[in-house]
């Protein structure tokens, strides 16, 4: 590592803080009651199954939940930085960075 | 399992519903995904490594979303779109049992169509015939709605099926409105699939079934499918061809280009000879002027389109000569409509434009005869060009032969088709009437023969009614043989030579050996609706010529005033046969 580094703490801040805002409310989006009315709307067919089984009822809800993760990473990142002298050595990377793929 | 109690109970307003829901959940995920998207830090914010770890997971998150908002758009689009279909299913069924109670079937809660009158006679003023006739199209209406209904049922499901497999989106817009918005347009529920070898009124129950968004989205999308599909709205077909003519004409252009190409490379000049290669410059030749042909008669449909009231009711140009069929006026809704079929040597690009005048002129002498009856009812006409009329140079292809009656047969099995497609389509009473002239007049015979809507015809110039056995329903087939006009007798060798009984030639019957035939005056006339003197026809091209006899009597028939017409006297007959000693009036009026 040890290689110049630009953090503006304040945006790492912002960030953090908006993204987490945004992942919280997108995972508290709920499909399944407007799925399920669909095999009301639709008796006798596919369509209303198909709807209540949408792998997108979860997966939305789970895709806030991991845009709010990052949030919190990114925000635990800015902290741990800020706690140390602000130099130019990304004492981010020396932390491990952040956990890649998460 | 889908079906007409299950229909029955589908629920428009809760798919609105449900849709309604839906957007509102995309409308905050992309509100709030598009935030998150655009929080991306600069390098001027945060670099090094753990930035690039943290903005690469930020941007597989916005991929992710992406893919969830194109998902959730194509949900939203879908539920609108079914939302849109359920009322004609409704609407249909409506219809279906409407119809059943003028006909006393009932239609049960699975679609089960029984007979009130099982095991006693129906009331009288109810025709068997029309009773078997509503009974199938109450079978056809609701065969037609489970059909469409299963379709939105099962392609509704898929949306899901993709939204849920992120199938929809490429997760590479940088925003989810994008994505969302991308996902809509991909998704279209709106394309279902006519019937196959679907009779017209199957093919009419199937378009009556649809939305109007399907409707317009087949028109637009799939206009092959729907512009020579008989059953369907004359506006609907006309709509669906004229997108399809830009399209077909610069096909064609390419192929004429790229076969002028290839004729090019042969060796040898204009009018020289070609030695070895002769014969394929032969075929070259004969194809560039084909396909030369073919745009010149896509030409001729637009300059006739422009005219203005007209509605392109058969663009087909898989045969060897572009065919079409041209509807004046309401084809849909007008009271009476007339289908004209004309014969040999007959093209679009060399027929359309006159033949579609002689039917304006028909028409607006319809409309003539209508107001001095003071009959409010309207006209219609079509100038049906739907088959591989004979040409000069086909004398002697037994499939294609003026002699012969193959391509009368074929042609009036198309002709069948579109007729009864006219009638599929049409709403309210209609009174409907085949006009035939030459070759047309033995194609039109050919249909004839089977079951079609008409009520009249006339087969004017006709070497022969065909051996189908023409029938119409109720009224009459009427004839008309000018002076001078050789053709009906050269249709019958034995005619010319008087040789004793019942004169017939390879078209078919002589219309005049035929005792079914009514025969109609084509000589001087004072119109019974005293709007003057009608001129004579000579010779085989002047039946439609305007303020003539025969072109009043056609209109007479077609516009449902049968009393108006002027039969063919004895006097008439004598001269006639007497005009043969004078063979240039077959050229026509003397000027």
């Amino acid at each position: 590592m040890g290689r110049d580094v630009q953090v503006a703490s304040s945006q790492l801040e912002a960030y953090a803080q908006r993204v987490k805002a945004a992942g919280g409310r997108i995972s508290g989006l709920d499909l399944s009651d407007a799925a399920g009315q669909i095999g009301a709307a639709l008796p006798g067919g596919q369509a209303g199954a198909a709807a209540s089984g949408c792998a997108l009822n979860r997966a939305i809800p789970d895709w806030g939940n991991a845009v709010a993760k990052q949030g919190d990473k990114v925000g635990a990142a800015e902290a741990t930085y800020s706690e140390n002298e602000r130099g130019n050595r990304d004492r981010l990377d020396a932390l491990g960075g952040l956990e890649h793929g998460g | 399992m889908v079906g007409i109690s299950e229909i029955r109970q589908w629920k428009a307003e809760t798919l609105e519903a449900a849709r309604s829901k839906y957007k509102k959940i995309l409308d905050m995920l992309t509100s709030e995904g598009d935030d998150f998207a655009k929080l991306k830090l600069t390098d001027a914010e945060w670099s090094g490594e753990a930035a690039s770890h943290a903005m690469q997971d930020h941007t597989k998150l916005v991929r992710e979303g992406d893919r969830h908002a194109a998902g959730v758009g194509a949900i939203v689009k879908g539920l609108e779109q079914a939302a849109d279909a359920i009322p004609p299913l409704h609407r249909q069924i409506n219809e279906a049992e409407e119809l059943g109670r003028k006909y006393g079937f009932q239609v049960g809660d699975n679609g089960e169509v029984t007979d009130q009158f099982e095991g006693q006679d129906p009331p009288k003023d109810m025709h068997p015939e029309d009773r078997a006739r509503a009974k199938k199209q109450i079978q056809i209406k609701l065969e037609q709605v489970v059909r469409t209904g299963m379709q939105i049922d099962r392609d509704l499901a898929n949306v899901y099926s993709k939204a849920g497999a992120d199938e929809y989106g490429r997760g590479q817009t940088g925003d989810l409105s994008t994505a969302a918005a991308a996902g809509a347009k991909e998704e279209n529920l709106g394309r279902p699939f006519p019937p196959k070898h679907g009779s017209p009124a199957q093919n009419a129950a199937w378009w009556a079934s649809l939305s109007k968004q399907e409707r317009n989205t087949l028109i637009e999308q799939d206009p092959d499918k729907i512009g020579n599909l008989n059953g369907l709205p004359a506006k609907a077909r006309s709509k669906a061809n004229m997108h399809r003519l830009p399209k077909m004409r610069a096909k064609l252009k390419r192929k004429l280009d790229q076969l002028k190409n290839e004729l090019q490379k042969i060796p040898g000049g204009p009018g020289l000879n070609h030695g070895p290669y002769e014969s394929k410059f032969r075929q070259l030749n004969g194809k560039i002027n084909e396909v030369d042909a073919k745009i010149k008669s896509l030409d001729k449909v637009s300059d006739t389109m422009k005219q203005g009231n007209r509605t392109l009711l058969t663009l087909d140009g898989s045969n060897k000569r572009m065919e079409a069929a041209v509807g004046i006026g309401d084809v849909d809704g007008a009271d009476n409509v007339s289908v004209f079929t004309p014969g040999f040597t007959t093209t679009v690009d060399g027929s359309l434009e006159g033949y579609d005048r002689n039917m304006a002129n028909l028409v607006q002498k319809e409309n003539s005869i209508n107001q001095s009856a003071g009959d409010d009812r309207t006209n219609a006409a079509v100038t049906w060009i739907g088959y591989q009329a004979p040409q000069t140079d086909e004398v002697l292809d037994s499939q294609q032969s003026v002699a012969g009656d193959a391509a009368a047969k074929r042609g009036g099995e198309n002709l069948a088709g579109f007729l009864n497609g006219v009638g599929a389509a049409h709403h309210g009473p209609m009174h409907m009437t085949a006009l035939g002239h030459s070759y047309g007049s033995t194609a039109t015979g050919e249909g004839l023969g089977h079951k079609t809507p008409v009520n009249d015809a006339v087969l004017f110039g006709s070497p022969g009614e065909g051996w189908n056995k023409p029938h119409v329903n109720g009224g009459h087939i009427y004839s008309e043989e000018a002076a001078g006009d050789y053709v009906p007798g050269a249709g019958h060798t034995s005619k010319l030579i008087d040789a004793p009984g019942k004169p017939s030639g390879p078209l078919g019957p002589d219309t005049y050996s035929d005792p079914n035939i009514e025969h109609l005056s084509s000589s001087f006339g004072q119109k019974p609706d005293s709007s003057g003197v009608s001129h004579p026809s000579i010779g085989h091209s002047e039946y439609l010529k305007d303020n003539s006899t025969s072109q009043y009597n056609m209109a007479a028939v077609g516009s449902d005033h049968q009393d108006f017409v002027q039969q063919e006297t004895p006097e008439e007959v004598k001269m006639r046969q007497g005009s043969y000693a004078f063979p240039w009036l077959m050229f026509g009026t003397p000027s």
